[in-house]
């Protein structure tokens, strides 16, 4: 469910349930095409049955349209998207120990489960030896550890290492898997020693990968990928949601929050560390401008019931994070009016006594006089640094991403 | 029968797909950069002109590169601009007269009444596609006073989001956390006053 729980659409609770129906739905392809037969499967290795190879071609190449078309339309936000990363060393070894225990077992990790959910006893045995695998991993982990992860790389992408474009690359894996489809048939042909003319019903598979052809062509032909996606708010919206100035929330109304400590809302500073390692406000996170859009931000940025604050030195940066924050989606976001000094401005720079002209002007009375409680509190040191007392812990995308032990097939 | 339901539903996937893309090419285009690019262009810290930039700039030949754009009001703008500043009010800045003059070739120069109200323009034109385009830092009440009239290089650097308050003295967070806190610690350490402008 990657795009779909990090985006806010899908309660992150119910992350297993899907990874459940999902689960279901891949046992069911697998039982369908047949991989739960290991004579099947170890087809690939002596060139008698190549259906594996195309399952997984068929269902990469799927997958693949797919994203690279949604991606294109703003559905789907690669970013968001979890690749695992390559540690070079544990998948040498890895696929190594996967070939040999594939050749001898006859099954990969997932079709041993399908093949022991219909009742054959040796996918049993391969399950319980996967599970001894397990446990010698485990117990020896500290052994193993310079080995599993030896060699990180990172999230390299095949097309960039290859120094081609994306759309290419996708345009030549299309094909070669077009490719491989025929010469696979046309082995298998060979090692099983008939002659596929005389198989006049032998289905027809040209209108399908001459769709594909197409489709691929089509996205090597597109325009450059526009710029926003789907849930991006207008440039017009944008500007008149500034110009209302209902997202613009006075020293006041902040002052207020801040001496009676109230959860409702929560500070975002947009300087800087450095200067927010000196000083923030009572309450608040430091969120640099510069890395507003990084993933470990969207979470608190995501929060429609969050009242967030903007706030920098002046007005502009804050405006700045607001700007980017409205058009990327996000609501219940404010700028702090005048920056932290329109804050300070406002709450020190006012007179000890009440003015004399403002007599029967009892706002500008109540005013001055709640600023002037205001100023004192803070002189008085009685500011404290977090405002909410129980504050929940900030689930973060890449706690709710990480897939634990992503297991081939 | 099962090579017809391939067919079918390749066939099927195909169409989504042709019509999503049409219905992609029909909708209205909102922004011509992506929301990562302008966050990287509005971060730039040459993206912004100080005061001390500015001043060299019309005292010499380059000026032949740089349009004054003037984001004030029009009533605002006609009591008085800078001298070859071109108006268009922030209102206006998704307007047909605005492309026509953020479109051109030279180094485009934000002011504004608000140094704010310059980014929000700044930030939105980005997004629009349109590119070198700076903002000037401060307003234009200060760049009358503090460049046109007579250069005062105390403000060469001047900008209204810089901080004009040494913050921690004004307040002390009493830290309910720990002692370790990052606030807590700047409390013991002299802090020389830094001093806004």
């Amino acid at each position: 469910m990657a795009p779909f729980i990090p985006q806010g659409l899908v309660n992150p609770e119910l992350n297993l349930f899907f990874a459940l129906i999902i689960g279901f739905g891949f046992g069911y392809i697998l039982e369908q095409a047949g991989f739960s037969s290991s004579k099947k499967l170890a087809g690939v290795f002596y060139g008698y049955d190549f259906v594996v190879l195309r399952v997984f071609f068929t269902a990469g190449i799927t997958a693949m349209t797919g994203l690279v078309f949604m991606s294109y339309l703003g559905w789907v936000d690669m970013d968001l998207i979890y690749i695992n990363p390559t540690y070079l060393w544990s998948a040498i070894v890895g696929g190594v120990i996967m070939g040999f225990g594939f050749i001898l077992g006859g099954f990969c990790p997932g079709t041993s489960v399908v093949a022991a959910v219909i009742g054959k006893i040796d996918a049993m045995v391969f399950i319980l030896g996967a599970f001894l695998g397990i446990f010698i991993f485990g117990h020896f982990y500290s052994d193993f550890e310079p080995i599993y992860k030896g060699s990180y790389l990172g999230q390299p992408f095949i097309y960039d290492s290859l120094g081609m474009s994306k759309k290419w690359f996708a345009f030549f894996l299309a094909f070669m898997a077009l490719m491989a489809f025929i010469f696979t048939k046309i082995i298998e042909d060979k090692t099983n020693k008939v002659d596929y003319k005389k198989f006049d019903d032998r289905p027809n598979y040209t209108m399908p990968s001459f769709l594909l052809m197409v489709l691929m062509t089509i996205y090597l032909f597109l325009p450059a990928e526009r710029a926003s996606s789907l849930h991006e708010r207008s440039p017009e919206t944008v500007l008149e949601m500034y110009n209302s100035q209902e997202y613009h929330v006075d020293a006041v109304e902040v002052a207020y929050r801040i001496i009676r400590e109230e959860a409702e809302c929560v500070f975002i500073d947009v300087r800087d560390a450095e200067s927010a390692n000196r000083f923030m406000m009572p309450g608040a996170i430091n969120i640099p401008l510069k890395n507003l859009l990084d993933n470990q931000y969207r979470s608190i940025l995501r929060d429609k019931n969050q009242k967030k604050l903007f706030y920098s030195d002046g007005e502009s940066n804050a405006a700045n994070a607001w700007m980017i924050a409205a058009r990327a989606g996000y609501s219940n976001i404010h700028i702090l009016k005048g920056g932290l000094n329109g804050f300070f401005d406002a709450v020190f720079n006012i007179e000890e006594s009440i003015p004399e002209d403002q007599n029967g002007d009892f706002m500008a009375l109540y005013r001055h006089r709640f600023l002037n409680e205001v100023k004192n509190f803070f002189l008085e040191g009685k500011a404290v640094r977090e405002l909410r007392p129980q504050q929940k812990p900030v689930k973060t995308i890449i706690e709710i991403s990480i897939p634990e032990g992503s297991g081939g097939c | 029968m099962a090579i017809k339901n391939l067919n079918n539903s390749a066939f099927l996937f195909f169409l989504v797909i042709i019509l999503a893309l049409v219905f992609h090419w029909f909708t209205t285009k909102s922004y011509k950069t992506n929301k990562k690019d302008v966050l990287n262009e509005i971060t730039n810290e040459s993206s912004i002109m100080p005061f001390a930039e500015l001043n060299d700039i019309i005292n010499s030949e380059r000026i032949k590169d740089f349009i004054f754009v003037d984001i004030r009001t029009e009533e605002e703008f006609e009591e008085g601009h800078i001298e070859g500043s071109v108006n268009v009010p922030f209102n206006d800045i998704l307007s047909k007269k605005s492309k026509k003059v953020f479109k051109k070739d030279k180094t485009k120069v934000i002011i504004a009444n608000k140094e704010s109200d310059a980014h929000v323009a700044r930030t939105t034109l980005v997004g629009n596609g349109f590119e070198n385009i700076l903002v000037l830092s401060g307003n234009y009440s200060m760049v009358i006073k503090h460049v046109i009239e007579k250069f005062n290089p105390a403000y060469g650097y001047y900008s209204e989001d810089k901080a004009k308050f040494d913050y921690p003295r004004y307040i002390r967070i009493g830290s309910s956390v720990s002692s370790s806190d990052a606030a807590s610690t700047t409390k013991e350490t002299k802090i020389t006053v830094s001093g806004g402008c």
